[in-house]
């Protein structure tokens, strides 16, 4: 089932206003320090959040919950990969990772790799100065999901021995493929909010998507679902979610006056095929 | 004088009749003066003066003209300063001019002295050649020689210096004089238009007293033979000429002597005088740019009006010119107003409106493909003819189809069986009602209850039209079935699972032809698209149905090789294997879906009887010539030749002659009819055909009867070739109403269940087919042409637009100012769907956008992706978003349905419907592998659910066709189709081999390349302007060939078609129109464009020529780079991790979703330019491709395998390598 396909694209309306300090992405330490933060490559979530909010005075109150899943927890399944196909991608002791990584649910139901935004007028984009790095390694992408803010540069990186090719399925964004022979790099300057797969033609498993996000109020959930997104001043939100194979889905947040919300539990369900419109 | 008086007459009686005859030639010479004067075609001239004098008075004021006169004074003040400035330097300026003056004086001086050392030189050379010869003195004058060859030299040098001042100071001068020149030049200009029209005022409307004068005198009675207004404005046609009572003569056409304004643009409805919008005669002539004007095709000075309107053209009268009334209102009206009436002796009365079209066809013979754009009803009525197959009973000489347009019905014993053919022939519709096959039996002239004959010639009893029709199918099955050996067809070598079957049917391309659609009145539960109807599937017959008609085996027999049964059969050969083969039999004849059994409400399978007492009276009539004794002999069995005492064998005979008459054999192949003609009417000439040879019977006064007509009014105005054929359309037998005929006599042409459109779209064509001089004098087609129109015809016949798309959809919009664009695209995925939506028509995208929203959510805005280059927008490739209210029209792309429903298997499977479960479990998906798993070529099955649609559209799909004229080799493709093979292994759907002749499949082949020489100078164009805005800008970009210019830039500027009109020297209207194909526009100015493009540094490969078979083989590089290439390709690229190479799969043999077309077919297939761009760009070609673009780094790769290279000197060496290298090469090697 394909709800999201190479054309998802997300509209978000938010703006520029600054907002007080906060510790972002519960679950990874490393992603405290905004930035160029990598995870390991056998990480399950492999996620890794590149937006901050601006410190501001107003801004203590934060907004909090789960991502669930609604329905029986899928079996897990590995990728299939055969040996002719990953040649030259692993060392020849090495095995390579057959993790598939399109839906993440955990024995608690939590969804992990979820991407949650709030739109806030008014706010100015903390676009970091570095290059976001996406590396190809062993024939994966390092990172699953990368959340990037607008205006940002990604830079899609080959560490690999053999040639990959990035192939990005954007819409609004320019959309290219070329091949990235061995050591090489390639930059691009995000210009348009929207979700953006990117896969490799000649490895068909390699997939990771960039998450343009047009707010500084973004993350990505956890092995549990969680997500927790601080520095939001007092008032009613909406938090909009996308997940790469479940869709869209939003939630109310009110943060109060002392800055206090109650955590919200989203569920998420695998769409009927019916949903199609193809005419 | 004395009288004389031998005079026989008396004076006085003479001057009475000097008198008389005199004031009798008077009279009658004021009568013709004032006639002449008053001749109602000078009324339609001063009338049209006065809209005229309205409508120039209108653009003088008009906002354009006003700023005109703005800008003109601006430009004015601008001049006089400029003027004054120059005047201030006037003696700098009288200096200059006197410096020229004098340079010139010294240059003449010079030049005449140069021609005179000349000549001194010829003289003194001739001198000394002859003292040398005639005193044996060889070196006899060298010194004098040399001398007089160096003053020549000398005075040369100062000649050509001398001119150089010259130069230089006229250039001076016009420097100094520049700017005053160059204003008044933009004065004059500017002023241009509105001087034009107020000349245009003056003479309309003079304001001088003399003038207005002058004017009521060249008018007066008497006096209008000298300088009239009023003339008459006829085109004399010599080239055409026209018969009239047996003489001939030029044509010549006085129509616009009332029709001033036909072929001068803007004089619309728009336009009000007196209150009253203006109407005909005083209206423009619609669309110039393809008639009337001098620049179109249909110039009016040499085609005339008459050519296509018909009436009469040198009638300068309302009623003599034939003008004809559209509708009956207006002949009533016309009747009171100009006492209208039919011209009865004209032949060629003026075409109504809705028939005008059909003039096309005279001249279009050879080009009806061409013109489907621009004349679209005749067109379509062409492509009836032969689809219903008009032309194999009628014969149209010129008719380029010849094959018989039904199946073959000489080995029919192994397909069917004789109840279904019985019930088939007396009413295929009830089986299937979208068939072509038209209805032969129980129409209007055989009614059931009616009396047809008596029998015994005579003197029998009654026999009605029920029996008599059941006794002709009977008779008709019973011949088909005797003529077909009794051959059954071979049995199915192996058994077929209907599951895997359900996949093959789906992939293998059977529904790139055919469709499933419900019959009418029928809901499917199903939005699957192989349900819904569209051009394409509708090629081949639907399948609803069928199994309970075919044989099991001959379905098996005929999936393996349609040809076998039918010679002359559209179905290709899809290159099936065995295995596929009895996999689809076995789906379609075990019907898991409920699809091939199902059958219309009123379809019964009915034996037909005969009684041999009807069999004996056909027989009578169809063998009256033996006579009653030879007949009653047969009947009685005493003929030992002719037993017709057996029922059988009288059946037979009688079957045969049913054959004949009904003429079954003109579409179906039958045994014993192989040579037998046609039966219908040859429509060659019925265009020309007179009124008063149509038999309309009685048909006439029965219509007006049965409308309430005043006979003679309406009936009249009803009374014209296109209304008969048009009733005959409609009702085939509809003279024989109130006749008396015998059986023989009754007519026999079938039903065709023709809907109005289509009945009028078959009219238009038949009343062009006329024989006149115009029609023998045909057009003479360029060679491109006719190819172009030879290879659509084949196109169109063969279906490939069923899974090729040749033609990109279109979308028209406005731009945020207002501005009207229409853009090669197609529609973008809409957020969470997998599928983009078919761009069909406006109304259909408008409900797909409302349906989207009441399900998702709102659109701010949609999606299109640029398919070429829009120098106003982007690249191919790039989207571009509109809002919903900025979309004005949408046309839909040629071809490609089939695309959808493949990349709709990959990513979705097939949607089932359960009828027994409820709610969302009703639909489910459905593929052969579990978890929407699909059987790959290798057998194994592997899901492609996550992929997205460009990547198995691109993959898994039938290749799109847009520019194929470029991309490949013309030979190539002859040969290829002549005898396909796989070129991307990883499809299950394999091109057919189809069933064309040698001629045919160059023709296709021509087509294309024809088509890429047509579109490359619009293609040049826009991404010249395109490349004017990547930055480095224009004036930088250096000569990098435009595709890689494309891969440098993330940022770039529109330039627009404005800006660059100046630097080109070019109007922006022609730019615009060299960049949307106008062809006056292209070969008026596309050289100087081309130019241009020179000069700013752009380069793009060139048009293809198809004269020329322009092959790299033996490149500018052959050989010398072959070596670098195969490195860079092996080693730097991998090409070999998804091509495969002379049959050696990839790298990736495990991922056919990772295939790519084999490289060994490149040096043959490839033209070398297209794969240039194509290794530059790939996305610049096919938006979404898999293929990457390899040399698109800003820092050149692979220079471990090409030391020290560029990308273009790798792309170079690559295609040295591919255009050369040794056909035994495999990926192995690597």
């Amino acid at each position: 089932m394909k709800l999201v396909s190479s054309a998802t694209l997300l509209l978000l309306t938010g703006l520029a206003l600054a907002y007080p300090p906060v510790v972002l992405a519960p679950d990874s330490a490393s992603s405290a320090e905004a930035g160029a933060v990598c995870c390991s490559p056998s990480s399950d979530v492999r996620r890794n959040v590149y937006v901050t909010p601006t410190p501001s005075e107003e801004g203590k109150g934060k907004a909090h919950g789960r991502v669930v899943f609604d329905g029986e927890i899928p079996k897990r399944k590995e990728l299939s990969i055969t040996e002719a196909q990953s040649k030259g991608c692993v060392q020849a002791d090495e095995a390579i990772n057959k993790q598939d990584l399109t839906l993440l649910v955990g024995e608690d139901k939590g969804i992990a790799n979820a991407v949650v935004t709030i739109a806030v007028p008014d706010q100015e984009l903390n676009v970091p100065e570095e290059n976001i790095v996406l590396d190809q390694v062993q024939c994966r992408f390092d990172q699953h999901i990368v959340l990037a803010p607008l205006g940002a540069t990604v830079e899609y990186r080959n560490s690999d021995d053999v040639p990959h090719n990035v192939h990005t399925y954007s819409l609004r964004n320019k959309a290219f493929n070329r091949t990235l022979s061995a050591q090489t790099s390639y930059e691009q300057a995000l210009q348009h909010a929207e979700v953006i797969q990117i896969r490799c033609d000649i490895h068909p498993w390699m997939s990771a998507y960039v998450f343009v996000a047009d707010s500084n109020f973004a993350t990505i959930t956890d092995e549990h679902g969680g997500f927790e997104i601080s520095g939001l001043a007092p008032g009613e939100y909406t938090a909009k979610i996308w997940h790469e194979k479940l869709g869209k889905t939003e939630v109310k947040v009110v943060v109060s006056e002392e800055g206090e919300s109650e955590a919200v539990s989203v569920p998420m369900k695998l769409k009927v095929k019916r949903s199609r419109r193809r005419r | 004088m004395a009288d004389r008086g031998d005079t026989h007459y008396k004076v006085s009686t003479l001057n009475m009749w000097f008198l008389l005859s005199s004031g009798f030639l008077l009279v009658a010479t004021a009568w013709m003066v004032i006639d002449d004067w008053n001749a109602p075609w000078k009324k339609y001239q001063a009338e049209f003066r006065k809209i005229d004098e309205v409508r120039t008075r209108d653009r003088i004021e008009s906002a354009e003209m006003q700023a005109q006169a703005e800008s003109a004074a601006g430009i004015g003040v601008l001049l006089a300063e400029a003027t004054s400035r120059l005047d201030a330097r006037q003696d700098e300026v009288s200096g200059v001019e006197q410096e020229l003056h004098e340079a010139k004086g010294k240059l003449f001086e010079v030049s005449e002295n140069t021609k005179k050392a000349k000549q001194n030189l010829a003289w003194e050379r001739y001198l000394i050649e002859e003292h040398r010869n005639h005193e044996n003195e060889p070196t006899y004058g060298e010194e004098r020689l040399r001398e007089f060859t160096r003053v020549f030299v000398e005075l040369q040098a100062e000649e050509e210096q001398r001119a150089a001042t010259v130069d230089e100071i006229t250039e001076r001068l016009a420097d100094l004089n520049e700017e005053v020149t160059s204003l008044a030049g933009k004065k004059k200009a500017a002023q241009g238009g509105l001087t034009t029209l107020q000349k245009k005022l003056n003479r309309l409307a003079p304001e001088a007293p003399t003038e207005k004068l002058a004017n009521v005198l060249r008018d007066f009675p008497g006096l209008d033979f000298v300088d009239p207004r009023n003339k008459v404005k006829k085109q004399v046609l010599s080239d055409l000429s026209f018969e009239l009572n047996f003489t001939k003569g030029a044509r010549i056409d006085m129509c616009q002597t009332c029709h001033e304004a036909a072929d001068m643009p803007g004089y619309t409805s728009d336009i009000i005088v007196d209150g009253e919008p203006i109407a005909n005669p005083y209206l423009t002539h619609p669309n110039l740019d393809l008639y009337l004007s001098a620049k179109s095709p249909h110039p009016v000075t040499e085609m005339g009006c008459t050519i296509c309107h018909r009436g009469s053209g040198q009638a300068l009268d309302f009623i003599r010119a034939d003008h004809r009334p559209v509708g009956g209102e207006q002949m009533e009206e016309w009747r009171k107003k100009y006492h209208w009436h039919k011209q009865h002796h004209w032949d060629y009365p003026m075409l109504d409106s809705d028939f005008i079209e059909a003039s096309c066809v005279q001249c279009h013979k050879g080009s009806m493909e061409l013109i489907a754009e621009a004349a679209p009803t005749v067109s379509e009525g062409y492509r009836l003819f032969e689809e219903r197959g008009c032309y194999s009973c009628h014969k149209v000489e010129w008719f380029p189809t010849t094959r018989k347009p039904g199946p073959t019905l000489k080995n029919l014993q192994a397909k069917l069986d004789r109840t279904w053919v019985d019930s088939w022939v007396a009413n295929p519709t009830n089986f299937r009602p979208s068939t072509k096959m038209p209805r032969i039996f129980h129409l209007s002239n055989y009614e059931p209850e009616a009396v047809i004959t008596t029998s015994e010639w005579g003197e029998g009893r009654e026999m009605l039209g029920q029996e008599w029709t059941e006794n002709m199918i009977a008779s008709i099955t019973a011949y088909l079935f005797n003529a077909a050996p009794k051959r059954a067809a071979d049995p199915m070598p192996i058994p077929g699972d209907a599951d895997r079957g359900r996949e093959s049917y789906r992939l293998a391309g059977c529904l790139a032809c055919h469709n499933m659609a419900g019959y009418p009145g029928q809901t499917l539960p199903t939005i699957d698209l192989a349900f819904q109807p569209n051009n394409e599937n509708e090629h081949g017959p639907n399948l609803r149905g069928v199994a309970t008609k075919l044989n099991r085996d001959w379905l098996y027999q005929w999936l393996m090789d349609p040809k076998a049964y039918w010679p002359e059969t559209r179905m290709p050969d899809l290159g099936l294997s065995q295995q596929e083969a009895a996999d689809i039999t076995a789906y379609i004849m075990d019907d898991p879906d409920g699809i091939f059994r199902d059958v219309t409400d009123v379809w019964e399978l009915e034996e037909s009887t005969y009684d041999a007492e009807v069999l004996r009276e056909m027989a009578r009539e169809f063998f009256s010539r033996l006579g009653r004794t030879e007949l009653a002999r047969r009947f009685a069995g005493e003929n030992p030749e002719f037993r017709w005492d057996r029922e059988e064998d009288l059946l037979l005979a009688v079957g045969e002659r049913q054959i004949g008459h009904n003429g079954c054999f003109s579409c179906h192949l039958i045994g014993g009819f192989e040579e037998t003609s046609p039966i219908g009417v040859e429509l060659t000439n019925w265009g020309s055909k007179t009124v008063d040879k149509l038999a309309w019977e009685f048909r006439a006064k029965i219509m007006a009867h049965e409308n309430g007509w005043d006979l003679g009014t309406r009936e009249e105005f009803k009374h014209y070739r296109e209304n008969w054929i048009e009733e005959k359309l409609k009702n085939p037998r509809i003279f024989d109403e109130q006749k008396v005929k015998s059986p023989l006599e009754l007519t026999r042409m079938p039903q065709f269940g023709l809907s109005d459109s289509e009945i009028l779209a078959i009219s238009n064509f038949v009343v062009g087919l006329v024989d006149d001089e115009v029609a023998l004098a045909e057009m003479d087609e360029s060679p491109a042409d006719a190819a172009m129109d030879y290879g659509m015809r084949v196109v169109r016949q063969q279906n490939c637009m069923a899974c090729h798309v040749v033609e990109p959809g279109r979308v028209q919009f406005h731009d945020e100012e207002g501005v009207l664009h229409d853009i090669a695209a197609e529609p973008v995925i809409f957020d969470g769907l997998d599928m983009p939506p078919k761009m069909e028509d406006i109304d259909q995208f408008r409900q797909y956008i409302a349906d989207y929203e009441a399900e998702f959510e709102e659109l701010e805005d949609i999606g299109f992706r640029l398919l070429e280059v829009a120098p106003d927008f982007g690249l191919t490739g790039e989207s571009i978003y509109i809002t919903k209210d900025q979309l004005v029209g949408l046309k839909s792309p040629q071809g490609g349905d089939f695309v959808r429903v493949v990349a709709d298997y990959y990513l979705n499977g097939i949607e089932m419907f359960d009828p027994e479960a409820t709610g969302d479990q009703k639909y489910y998906s459905w593929t052969y592998g579990p978890d929407g798993a699909v059987a790959d070529v290798d057998g194994e099955l592997r899901s492609y659910h996550d992929q997205g649609y460009d990547k198995v559209r691109w993959t898994f799909a039938p290749p799109v066709l847009l520019d194929e004229g470029s991309k490949v080799q013309r030979s190539w493709f002859y040969s290829f189709l002549m005898d396909p093979f796989p070129i991307r292994q990883q499809l299950r759907v394999h091109m057919p081999a189809f069933n064309i002749t040698e001629s045919e499949s160059a023709a296709v082949a021509n087509y294309f390349a024809h088509k890429a020489e047509q579109e490359s100078p619009a293609s040049y164009a826009r991404a010249m302007r395109a490349s004017a805005g990547i930055t480095p800008k224009r004036s930088l970009a250096g000569k990098r060939p435009w595709p890689e210019l494309t891969n440098q830039i993330q940022d770039k500027e529109v330039v627009t078609a404005a800006e660059l009109a100046p630097m080109a020297g070019l109007a922006a209207k022609t730019i615009l129109g060299i960049e949307d194909g106008s062809k006056p526009d292209t070969e008026a100015s596309f050289d100087k464009l081309e130019v241009f493009g020179d000069s700013i540094g752009f380069s793009k490969s060139g048009a293809v020529n198809p004269s020329i078979e322009a092959i790299l083989q033996q490149s500018a590089s052959y050989h010398s780079l072959e070596g670098l290439g195969r490195e860079v390709a092996f080693k730097g690229v991998n090409c070999f991790t998804c091509h495969w190479l002379n049959g050696t799969g990839p790298t990736q043999l495990d991922s056919p979703i990772a295939w790519a077309p084999d490289l060994g077919l490149t040096r043959d297939r490839l033209r070398p330019d297209w794969t240039r761009d194509w290794l530059w760009n790939p996305n610049l070609i096919y938006p979404g491709t898999s293929m990457a673009a390899n040399f698109a780094s800003s820092e050149p790769q692979y220079q471990a395998q090409y030391p020290d290279s560029t990308n273009a000197q790798q792309i170079e060496a690559v295609l040295d390598w591919l255009f050369n290298f040794d056909r035994t090469e495999s990926a192995d090697n690597n």
